[in-house]
């Protein structure tokens, strides 16, 4: 199929990376190319073998190449008592990955920058990065590839937040795990779209949700169900509600459907130096002084975006 | 029965006029001193605004001149974000002087201990007077019953894309408020205005009132135009420029004066003073994510008819008192 998109999915393989991944794969609209892993939710080896063991439970065969292991600057963050192990469990697929047999086709590439570059070159056509982890990677690609932008359509990222933050007070946690990382990407003049908290926090299923997806999706569909339970458990007591929120999908979901997202064109830089405010991406919506340089997702239609997720698990049943 | 004794602190601009009004016209306040600040205008120029308006309102109190550049900070001049050519004119250089020989923070301080823990601040402005106040005087927190401050942003700012203007200006004079020990800090952010404005057709009848009020012709040249800063205030709030008129410092004016009409929440905030890009924005842990109790009492929502009923009625006591 000629006119599928070409993507690159770059991933911290957590719970909602997984559904990002399932809502890629059971499309075709998109075509994707390959899979880059890194730290994050997880250490970029979990994150490389959970990439492998759902291609595996969704009978894909798409390579997989790890990443980064931690930012372009200063210390890795350790992992076990982290706020992605509290989230994601300590497998980061909700403690339920144990559960999936070991990998039989293991492929991985052995350098994700490279792979990534290697798939952008080799392309009929202009490549989409799909951003759900640290921008590690990408911002390494961007520097250490300058030649190959002219092949880059764009980056559909998950990550930042207009107002207020997760991880800090007025960070996001992908920006949060490298914000120079997130710096260098905003900067390099590529079409952004940047699918922040203001978006993503729209982006969540409830109990019937996962209930529908467990009735539809086969042994997918039971396994996206188990997963997302102690995830609930931990967003719940963050929030103070019972929701599963998916933000990695709100890219992919994009991706699929523009209409799902509201954005406007908006300046976005990263705060690098700030006490409280390290890590904020700073988005001048009136563009002071200013041109715009990502497109900014300010709100999302949920019914649609569970409608999606519905129609990705029925391909399971 | 005497008023609430209060202190204001203003950089001036049309805000404060239309705080002053609502000050002085409700009736309950004794109005112990007008403090000027760095900001809208110089602090030399807003005593001159400030000693007009006073004679507008027929008032006693002391106007004094305080700080002309923030604590820590020396910022590229950003601009005035309020224009007061219209004060300018009515109120002539030749009316800059002081009124008393006396420092903001010795003001305060005197009138704090006379007054037994009873005064209130008011704040319209950069808060560096304040701040000096606290750092000459250590035990001030203790003689203040409660400071209210039009200043900050919890969503978008109108100095930089997060920071409002009397915050940005001097994040130091905040952060030393926040941390010396006030029983209670109130807060009217921008985003508070959102339901605390006129409407364009309200603005109007300001026109009808009666010739004698002292108040007509200043508010009627500001207000019912609809200034440049309400347009800009409207605009960040995504109000309809067209159809309203925004105040922040009269918004803040309603959370002082009748604090039982605000649904207010207690909230940890933090200023930031670092950051190149985000100096002056203040952060708010909504959530209690990141931190335990409140430190300031932020007004976040009242009832707009509320507001407007207070406005004119405050307005139209400066009628009686011309009748008097």
């Amino acid at each position: 199929m000629t006119n599928r998109i070409p993507v690159i999915i770059d991933t911290d393989m957590g719970v909602d990376d997984a559904y990002s991944v399932m809502l890629a794969l059971s499309s075709s609209k998109l075509n994707v190319l390959g899979i880059t892993t890194s730290y994050g939710n997880v250490t970029a080896e979990a994150a490389t073998l959970n990439a492998i063991k759902i291609l595996e439970l969704l009978e894909k065969r798409v390579r997989v190449a790890k990443g980064a292991s931690g930012p372009l600057f200063g210390k890795t963050r350790k992992y076990s008592n982290s706020r992605g192990a509290f989230i994601h469990g300590r497998d980061g697929l909700g403690n339920k990955g144990y559960s999936l047999s070991e990998p039989v086709h293991i492929e991985v590439e052995s350098d994700a920058v490279d792979y990534m570059a290697e798939l952008i070159k080799k392309a009929e056509s202009k490549v989409t990065i799909v951003a759900l982890g640290p921008l590690t990677n990408i911002a390494t690609l961007i520097i250490a590839y300058p030649e190959l932008r002219s092949r880059i359509d764009g980056i559909a990222m998950m990550g930042g937040s207009a107002y207020g933050g997760n991880t800090l007070p007025a960070g996001e946690s992908n920006i949060v795990a490298d914000p120079e990382a997130a710096q260098i990407v905003l900067q390099s003049g590529l079409r952004i779209v940047m699918c922040g908290l203001e978006a993503t926090e729209k982006a969540y299923f409830i109990k019937d949700d996962l209930e529908m997806f467990r009735l539809i999706g086969g042994s997918v569909g039971r396994f996206y169900y188990d997963m997302t339970q102690d995830y609930m458990s931990a967003l719940e007591k963050l929030s103070g509600e019972r929701r599963a929120v998916i933000h990695d999908s709100v890219p992919v979901a994009w991706l699929l459907n523009p209409s799902v997202l509201k954005a406007r064109a908006c300046h976005v830089e990263v705060d690098l130096s700030g006490q409280y405010t390290r890590a904020c991406t700073v988005t001048d919506e009136a563009c002071t002084d200013t041109r715009p340089n990502a497109m900014v997702a300010f709100d999302l239609d949920r019914d649609l975006f569970v409608r999606m997720h519905i129609e990705a698990f029925k391909q399971y049943r | 029965m005497a008023g609430r004794p209060l202190i204001i602190d203003t950089d001036s601009g049309y805000g404060f006029a239309e705080a002053l009004m609502l000050i002085d016209g409700c009736g309950l306040f004794d109005i112990k001193g007008v403090c000027t600040v760095f900001g809208s205008a110089s602090s030399h120029r807003g005593a001159a605004h400030a000693s007009y308006l006073r004679d507008l309102c027929g008032g006693q109190w002391p106007v004094v001149v305080g700080a002309e550049r923030p604590l820590v900070v020396r910022r590229k001049d950003k601009g005035t974000n309020t224009d007061c050519s219209v004060l300018d004119e009515l109120a002539p250089a030749a009316t800059e002087k002081e009124d008393l020989p006396e420092h903001p923070w010795d003001l305060i301080y005197r009138t704090a201990v006379e007054q037994n823990g009873e005064l209130e601040l008011f704040c319209t402005g950069p808060l560096t007077n304040i701040a000096v106040s606290v750092i000459r005087h250590r035990d001030l927190p203790k003689y203040i019953k409660r400071i209210t401050i039009a200043g900050g942003a919890s969503r978008r700012g109108d100095a930089t894309p997060y920071a409002e203007f009397n915050i940005y200006s001097d994040p130091h004079a905040f952060k030393c408020i926040l941390d010396a020990g006030f029983s209670q800090i109130d807060l009217a952010d921008l985003e508070f205005c959102r339901s605390a404005h006129l409407t364009a057709e309200e603005a109007k009848n300001i026109g009808s009132l009666s010739p004698d009020n002292p108040w007509r012709d200043l508010l009627g040249k500001t207000v019912t135009s609809g200034n440049a800063r309400s347009r800009e205030l409207s605009g960040l709030l995504e109000l309809d420029r067209t159809k309203t008129v925004v105040s922040h410092d009269a918004a803040a004016a309603f959370v002082l004066a009748i604090p039982a009409a605000i649904t207010s929440a207690g909230v940890y905030t933090m200023v930031e003073q670092r950051s190149e890009m985000s100096s002056g924005r203040t952060l708010f842990d909504f959530g209690k994510r990141f931190t335990d109790g409140p430190n300031v009492r932020l007004a976040r929502y009242t009832t707009r008819e509320m507001f407007s009923d207070f406005y004119f009625r405050c307005l139209r006591s400066f009628d009686r008192r011309m009748l008097r």
